[in-house]
């Protein structure tokens, strides 16, 4: 688990220092304050500097082209506008940004330009991570400093940038029914189909079985079987935000031992169910070993994360509330048993002092 | 007549009565919250005047409010000895980083800490007792 953070270089920070990380991070702050990229950040950090980790926010963020050399037929891979992950967007030779974490032991990931001006070789980037089995990595670059990417097979449409490492990223657009069908195949049948159950019935203590059943609707794709009922029930006939909660509960499970990282946390979700979505996100990560950073813009989280503190006040040492500010070097903290305070009070911990 | 919860300065105060003392006395100083003609420019110079309905809950909003808004200013009635009250307000600020003396100061205690742009000054009456 990360204890800390720091990075300089990255997107748009010049330097940002997160000196304090619990369980569960809840970061907000301003439109371009930098939340997603922060999730990007701690996303290369954890994948080592790994190719699959250091594109998959291009990916999902489209500053990438696909190149079809076949005229318009034949997809062979995406041109990476690498670019976008250096400060001011451009690619020189003093191009580098570093990434530090400690989770006991210092964590460290360093990506810049090679080689330097007057060297012959042709450019590229080199990748330093002090916990990869290979610490020094180059990558080459076309001429326009695009890096060829191939994705692998299910990442374009996959709710997850990379499963391996430990880690998971949800974004903005949630985990579409096709994605969801195919994580809830990995976990059926298996320990961890008990375990999404369990986290399902902190929402809906009645919930005896879940089948996906009818893969080609998208509405219908999942059935519910509630305790003491002998008809199934659709999943989307249980209200709004669901299947966002279904999703969440899934990839809880999928992170257990790592990190589950997740943009808009609050998507999709009436402001009635947040606080169960809370209680679900916060039991969860506590109970599975998973860390937790989340970005959110709405009042209605903040407020439901205090009134689960307030009826739950064990999480106090679980929860940290981040706000990051442009051109700020840290991240404002507070702590769990501040949130009440913050809702009663109406301080507006998102935006700019 | 309307207080403005989203103006970035807060000023803390224990109850009603010290709210609407406040808020009459700035008055008297040009700073009228119910006149909108002074309202208007003012606007953001004017602080949310928050009643907090009790010491406890003013010193619990020390840190959130520290932490969120650019100016916070706190008032609480002399009607503890001084050296409690200090107490009280020392560990309010212990709670966010902020490290202040064991006894104020003659002629006001200023402290920093936290952030680096922060400073807190503190004036009690009687405090050189």
């Amino acid at each position: 688990m990360l204890r800390s953070l720091r990075i300089t270089g990255f997107r748009d920070f010049e330097r940002l220092s997160v000196e304090r990380l619990a369980r569960v991070n809840l970061f907000v702050g301003g439109n371009n304050s930098g939340k997603t990229s922060l999730l990007e950040a701690v996303e290369i950090l954890l994948g080592c500097g790994d190719i699959h980790a250091l594109v998959a926010g291009s990916l999902r963020r489209q500053e990438t082209m696909e190149v079809h050399p076949d005229g318009r037929r034949q997809y062979t891979h995406e041109e990476v506008a690498i670019c976008h992950l250096f400060r001011g967007h451009k690619l020189v030779p003093a191009s580098n940004f570093r990434l530090e974490g400690d989770d006991g032991e210092p964590r460290r990931v360093e990506v810049g330009v090679a080689p330097r001006d007057g060297e012959p070789r042709p450019p590229g980037l080199y990748v330093h991570s002090n916990r990869s089995a290979e610490p020094l990595s180059q990558l080459a670059l076309g001429p326009d400093g695009t890096l060829a990417y191939v994705p692998q097979s299910r990442s374009r449409d996959s709710p997850f940038a990379e499963q391996k490492d430990g880690y998971n990223f949800i974004t903005t657009a949630g985990v579409g029914v096709g994605p969801l069908v195919r994580l809830w195949d990995e976990v059926v049948l298996s320990p961890d189909e008990a375990l999404v159950l369990d986290a399902l019935r902190i929402i809906e203590p009645r919930i005896a079985r879940i089948a996906a059943v009818d893969r080609e609707v998208s509405s219908g794709a999942f059935m519910l079987l509630m305790q003491g009922s002998r008809s199934r029930t659709p999943l989307g006939s249980m209200g709004d935000g669901i299947r966002r909660l279904f999703a969440l509960a899934i990839c809880l499970v999928r992170s257990a031992g790592g990190t589950l990282l997740i943009d808009e946390i609050d998507t999709g979700l009436h402001h009635s169910v947040m606080v169960k979505m809370w209680k679900l996100v916060v039991e969860t990560a506590q109970r599975l070993d998973v860390q937790v950073f989340a970005t959110t813009h709405s009042l209605d989280c903040l407020d439901a994360l205090a009134e689960l503190y307030q009826t739950q006040p064990t999480i106090q040492d679980s929860v940290l509330l981040h706000r990051v500010e442009k051109g700020r070097d840290h991240t404002t903290i507070y702590t769990a048993d501040e949130l009440p305070v913050i809702a009663e009070s109406r301080l507006e911990v998102r935006g700019a002092r | 007549m309307s207080l403005n919860e989203k103006s970035p300065h807060r000023l803390l105060v224990e109850g009603r009565d010290d709210q609407w003392a406040i808020i009459n006395l700035l008055a008297r100083h040009g700073f009228d919250f119910g006149d909108e003609k002074t309202r208007r420019p003012a606007q953001e110079r004017l602080p949310f005047v928050m009643d907090c309905k009790s010491v406890e809950r003013l010193l619990a909003n020390v840190g959130p409010s520290a932490k969120t808004c650019r100016r916070v200013g706190l008032i609480l009635d002399a009607d503890h000895p001084p050296y409690d009250r200090w107490a009280q307000i020392r560990g309010a600020l212990d709670r966010i980083d902020v490290r202040s003396p064991e006894r104020p100061e003659a002629g006001g205690t200023i402290a920093s800490g936290c952030e680096d742009d922060w400073k807190i000054g503190i004036c009690l009456p009687g405090e050189q007792a």
